[in-house]
């Protein structure tokens, strides 16, 4: 095995693409004699062989629900509750989704004010403790329902008109 | 108008929430993939990208503007896969490759070619430490280069050059001694 000459430390360029014609024809050439460099491309090459015969799915459905439910917590969280909240703000709180809150809404107390929906907390407060939290259980165990229309965060491709409207507060 | 991940960043730290939104939309499953290649089960990966993102929220005020989010991000995510990859390793027995728990997709034919394909992988990858098959597959699966992998690791590009040529080498002894024991 060759011992490491100036031209070996070209091997990460190499494999990234970046190297110059010039560069990237003596670095070739100097594959032909090096055995070191010729092992580790030899290896690069069934690395990213192998990845790419084993197909990755992204984040599921049900599982970039969850974490949007808890990033939106996070997020809305550490804010204290307002007294007056629109709907994102309101199903943070409550820790369901916009869209379970949405189907619920003739359950929920909830007053509509400039075409606006808002939700008085004092008041969801006290429904809370009339309902012994059976209704709020049953959103928030729905909030795994692929409802994608309303369950978009405010920026996401779908939620962008929501977003100005909660801007808007 | 296309922000850039930095940019978007700096917003999302000054207040606007749109900011992260975008943010999660652009590297969501980027993070999920890499988690997904370093962590055993796809639940444990899960609760990885949930983790960045967390950290991101909360540590959005100790982001450095003009600092790669890329690196940032992943620099987190590397951290979060370790802290989850320690427990997971603790809690499951992994002796046997042909174990599917992890492995949850409907298609079977997709099924099977994966399990195959993951297990040749693992085969491949098992002679390597965990920080090492991480930072493979950071090198070799998310194209990332030896200048943001030292900006993850906190070395210089010199050190994750020499890093990746052991963990090379490294690989092809296993594989010798592999291709050995198929001859037999």
């Amino acid at each position: 095995m060759n011992t490491t000459s100036k031209t070996c430390l070209l091997l990460e360029d190499y494999l990234d693409g970046q190297l110059s014609k010039p560069d990237k024809d003596s670095f070739t050439a100097h594959l032909a004699e090096c055995d070191a460099c010729r092992e580790q491309v030899r290896v690069s090459e069934k690395v990213r062989e192998l990845f790419n015969q084993h197909p990755q799915t992204g984040l599921s459905d049900d599982a970039d629900l969850r974490v949007r439910m808890a990033l939106r917590r996070e997020q809305y969280g550490k804010e204290p509750a307002k007294d007056v909240m629109n709907l994102e703000e309101t199903a943070a709180w409550l820790g369901v989704t916009p869209g379970a809150l949405a189907e619920r809404l003739d359950e929920i107390p909830a007053f509509e004010i400039g075409g606006r929906i808002r939700f008085s907390r004092k008041r969801l407060e006290k429904w809370i403790e009339m309902k012994d939290g059976d209704i709020l259980l049953q959103l928030q165990q729905s909030h795994l329902r692929k409802d994608n229309n309303l369950l978009q965060f405010p920026g996401g491709k779908h939620g962008k008109q929501q977003s100005g409207n909660s801007g808007a507060v | 108008m296309t922000f850039s991940d930095e940019e978007l960043m700096v917003m999302f730290a000054a207040g606007t929430m749109a900011a992260f939104d975008m943010l999660y939309e652009r590297y969501r499953h980027r993070l999920f993939r890499f988690a997904r290649s370093c962590l055993i089960s796809v639940s444990a990966a899960e609760d990885a990208v949930q983790d960045v993102f967390m950290r991101v929220i909360r540590s959005a005020t100790q982001y450095r503007p003009g600092y790669s989010f890329k690196s940032w991000v992943f620099q987190i995510a590397a951290n979060c896969i370790r802290d989850i990859g320690r427990v997971e390793r603790k809690m499951i027995c992994r002796n046997s490759h042909n174990d599917t728990s992890g492995l949850e997709i409907d298609d079977r034919s997709f099924h099977v070619r994966r399990i195959v394909a993951a297990n040749e992988l693992d085969q491949y990858l098992k002679v390597l430490e965990p920080d090492e098959r991480m930072l493979l597959i950071l090198r070799e699966y998310e194209g990332l280069k030896t200048e943001t992998l030292a900006d993850i690791t906190g070395t210089s590009p010199g050190n994750i050059r020499v890093r990746l040529h052991r963990i090379r080498q490294k690989l092809a002894a296993g594989r010798s001694a592999v291709d050995r024991e198929g001859e037999i």
